[in-house]
């Protein structure tokens, strides 16, 4: 290192050194990691009951249009009132099941 | 039952040890890092409010990266903030200007001891000049552990090095720095 690269080592470092900024406390940070970890933590639990949420949903949907699909024609030449309960049934059950997946969750994350 | 009592009760406090233990070992760690890292973020950002939000967030997710050596945290604090700025740089669409960012809202101007404004000389530098230097000379990091935090290669670091302070020391000469200090 020759004479100016030392003059250069020697100013950077000073500027280094006088740089004295107001820091956030480490226990603020820490408390703030904790927290955040909890909240992931806590999501990574939900995750499985979202995903069950999930396939309730697409389940009751599906078996509620195959028996639309599947009795087209009985809908047509008049059996409609036989079948109708049970598709009600399928509807109200997969309208439950859309809106408890869409149901807000009781503590949002907080923003950071 | 009470055996099963005691156990639970026993492996609680030892994580509330533990979890104090490494509460402890973060204060003296960010006591250490913080002010340089504060530094670099406030050189390469020009901007202290940025700075503070990055800094916090890179602690935060030093926090909940698994268990490290001392020189190591130093180094993926280090790439974590540096990442973390840069990913503040893309959502402001100022992403492009990484390699060649000169204009900066803010100064930060600390260094009124100096025989001459270093701070405005780094001002002058590109946002990765000014890391590379710091990096070099402040924090003294080997060509390979700044190659990791920037993610440039070794041999690409040696060169950025050489060049950065070529350009300083022109700048330096340019803003009428003789070289009092010895």
């Amino acid at each position: 290192m020759n004479n100016h690269d030392s003059q250069l080592d020697f100013l950077i470092k000073k500027m280094a050194e006088d740089h004295r900024p107001e820091l956030p406390s480490p226990d603020l940070i820490w408390w703030r990691a904790h927290i955040l970890k909890k909240q992931t933590q806590q999501e990574r639990i939900e995750r499985p009951m979202m995903i069950m949420r999930m396939l309730a949903a697409i389940v009751c949907l599906a078996v509620f249009l195959g028996l639309l699909a599947g009795n087209w024609k009985q809908l047509y030449s008049g059996i409609w009132p036989l079948i109708m309960p049970l598709a009600i049934v399928a509807g109200i059950f997969s309208l439950v099941a859309v809106g408890l997946l869409f149901r807000e969750p009781r503590t949002k994350p907080a923003k950071h | 039952m009470f055996v099963a009592t005691i156990t639970r009760c026993l492996t609680m406090t030892e994580a509330r040890i533990h979890e104090r233990t490494s509460q402890g070992e973060f204060e003296a760690f960010y006591l250490r890092t913080a002010r340089p890292l504060h530094g670099y973020l406030c050189r390469l950002s020009g901007d202290p409010a940025t700075s503070d939000e990055v800094l916090q967030e890179a602690y935060i997710r030093m926090i909940a990266a698994p268990t490290m050596e001392e020189q190591h945290r130093k180094a993926y604090l280090y790439k974590t903030a540096t990442n973390i700025l840069r990913d503040h740089w893309r959502k402001l669409k100022r992403g492009k200007e990484w390699m060649e960012l000169s204009h900066l809202t803010e100064h930060v101007h600390y260094n009124l001891n100096l025989p001459v404004d270093m701070a405005a000389i780094f001002e002058r530098l590109t946002a990765q000049e000014r890391a590379v230097l710091w990096l070099a000379h402040v924090e003294e990091l080997s060509h390979k552990e700044i190659g990791g935090i920037l993610n440039v290669k070794e041999k690409s670091v040696r060169v950025m090095v050489f060049r950065a302070r070529e350009k300083a020391k022109d700048l330096l000469e340019r803003a009428g720095f003789k070289g009092t200090h010895e």
